[in-house]
């Protein structure tokens, strides 16, 4: 439908020039990584730079659900979108997001693979899956988004306190789910591992979606 | 509010005033074309609707008509009957309020006509 | 928005949240808090993507007589050009039913004549339904097809402009000639200075020859003055924010 067209034409032109700095940053720190460290351990460069490269993106995804929660939501609401609208067309920009990103990051991985061997790299031991490596981080990327959406619309519709709330209840639950440790990045590292954890997330996920669903129901948009 | 008058009459009638005033002075000759409502609209800064108003009044009056896909035109025989209009009103606004004003002043109806005879020489 | 009570329609169809209804409303207001990071070329190119009617052509004339400074941030913009930005959004939108909210908020003089001008012709050109709301009441009155007063949310008179000025006036004369008129509701206000008396009086006159052979002076009233009156009076629940309706 149109109107989700000209929405993420819309996050598309918000996003473009904060893309680009965070693709340049992002290729600097690998180079930088494959260059200072990679070459003492070369088994290690391949995994050095996803890790690196899941965290950038990780936060970069985090960047782009708060804003579109915070900033974009009023601001479409004040060009005569509904707010279903919006919230489905939410949805498609961050599935969206979460695959394209992903597929290029998975597409970076699989040309280092190709391309550090040629300049002396050993990486023999290290393997890479290109569908479950998009697989499973496009859910992660998903996830993450869904929840940083819900978290700071909590927070745009009612208050701080509420989100402080929401990360509690995020931490306790990760407790029950059973890692060691309660960091999201470790928690979603998983997904690389199994390919079970993937699907999860992106229960998890829907099932967030539907809260949201609630919530943008009947949100007030601030004007100040 | 360019050129128009702030005492309280509608705007519609003095816009049609206005064009009336034109046709007297021979600004706008029978049969010549009257600038469209927008154009009127535009040039006293007012609503479009309310120029059609005082364009619409003197096309009922038989003032000015309406060429279709062309614009309005004044009528033939229309300065006359503009002429005729305001000798009725000219009674009715200037002399009833010149008489009025003199009686307040206590001039009396010959030191009135005095004035008069004075003011044409 | 959300209605707090009452409903909004357009055409018999409710407003709120409708998909068919909201696209064709815009809604521009003076501040907008949302733009506050954006330049004001990001925010154009946001209507550009946006409002499917958008007059790129229009927005960039408008541009150009308003002088808005493109690349600077919008809450570095004066009020005025932040006020004049919401201009453009609104009347560039093309929609067919278009709110300005206090457009001319913070705008100069020649910047504001600037706006009635391109109002006026773009209304001429293009036909659409314009509510405005508006503290500059003689300023802008003459654009106005039709006034809505609202007092406290309530709509309390809705009438072609020309009403309002026909039916307002001012009687000024003796006290004692006047004084009899006193009692009446379509009094607003009086005022005395030694034994003259000058009331505002909204409604039909009848017998004005009567009057002026009285020598009592009838004058019009201005529009603000009006309005003022109105507002001012307890009873009668009349209202600031004068709305322009042109359909």
């Amino acid at each position: 439908m149109k109107t989700f067209r000209r929405q993420l034409a819309f996050h598309w032109y918000d996003n473009r020039k904060r893309l680009l700095f965070f693709g340049a940053i992002v290729l600097f720190l690998d180079f930088w990584l494959l260059a200072g460290y990679g070459i003492y351990e070369p088994e290690n460069a391949l995994p050095l730079v996803m890790n690196n490269n899941f965290a950038a993106i990780s936060i970069f995804t985090v960047l782009i659900a708060y804003i579109a929660a915070a900033n974009s939501f009023p601001l479409l609401m004040g060009f005569g979108y509904t707010r279903k609208q919006f919230y489905w067309s939410s949805l498609i920009y961050f599935a969206a997001f979460s695959t394209a990103i992903s597929f290029a990051h998975t597409l970076l991985i699989a040309l280092l693979k190709l391309l550090l061997p040629l300049l002396g790299f050993n990486l023999d031991n290290v393997v890479v899956s290109f569908g479950p490596l998009w697989y499973s981080q496009t859910a992660a990327y998903f996830l993450l988004a869904m929840m940083v959406f819900l978290l700071s619309t909590m927070m745009y519709r009612f208050g701080i306190l509420s989100g402080a709330g929401l990360i509690v209840i995020y931490i306790l639950s990760l407790n029950i789910y059973g890692t060691n440790n309660p960091t999201l990045i470790d928690a979603a590292a998983k997904t690389f591992v199994d390919i079970i954890p993937p699907h999860y997330a992106i229960a998890v996920s829907l099932g967030i979606a539907l809260i949201c669903r609630r919530l943008y129901r009947s949100a007030d948009v601030k004007t100040s | 509010m360019a050129l128009l008058n702030d005492d309280g009459r509608p705007i519609f009638q003095q816009i049609a005033e206005k064009i009336e005033d034109d046709i007297i002075e021979n600004r706008l000759p029978e049969q010549s074309q009257v600038p469209s409502t927008n154009q009127f609209a535009a040039f006293y800064q007012i609503n479009p609707a309310t120029a059609a108003k005082g364009v619409n009044l003197l096309v009922d009056q038989g003032i000015l008509y309406k060429k279709r896909g062309i614009g309005m035109f004044v009528a033939e025989g229309a300065r006359n009957a503009v002429m005729e209009k305001r000798k009725q009103q000219f009674y009715e606004h200037y002399v009833i309020t010149m008489i009025r004003e003199a009686a307040k002043l206590g001039i009396t109806t010959k030191q009135l006509t005095e004035m008069i005879m004075k003011g044409d020489a | 928005m959300f209605p707090d009570q009452g409903s909004v329609t357009a055409d018999d169809h409710p407003v709120h949240e409708n998909p068919d209804i909201v696209p064709h409303i815009c809604f521009a207001k003076s501040v907008e808090y949302a733009w506050s990071e954006y330049k004001a070329q990001d925010i154009l190119k946001f209507c550009s993507l946006l409002y499917p009617s958008w007059d790129a052509d229009f927005a960039a004339e408008m541009l150009g007589r308003f002088s808005i400074p493109l690349k600077q941030k919008y809450k570095h913009l004066s009020r005025g050009n932040q006020s004049l930005l919401g201009i453009v959004k609104g009347l560039a939108s093309r929609c067919p039913i278009t709110l300005l909210d206090e457009p001319t908020l913070g705008v100069d003089a020649e910047k504001r004549e600037a706006f009635y001008e391109l109002l006026l012709r773009d209304y001429s050109e293009h036909s659409r339904t314009v509510i405005l709301s508006t503290h500059l009441i003689d300023e802008s009155a003459d654009l106005f097809q039709y006034i809505t007063l609202l007092q406290k949310g309530t709509v309390t008179a809705h009438r072609e402009t020309e009403e309002f000025v026909a039916q307002a006036r001012y009687l000024q004369g003796n006290s004692q000639h006047l004084g009899a008129y006193l009692g009446d509701a379509r009094v607003l206000n009086s005022k005395s200075l030694g034994s003259v008396t000058r009331i505002a009086w909204l409604g039909p006159i009848d017998n004005e020859q009567y009057l002026r052979e009285q020598g009592i002076e009838i004058s019009p009233v201005p529009l603000q003055k009006l309005f003022v009156y109105l507002t001012r009076q307890e009873q009668k629940t009349s209202e600031v924010p004068v709305h322009e309706n042109i359909s």
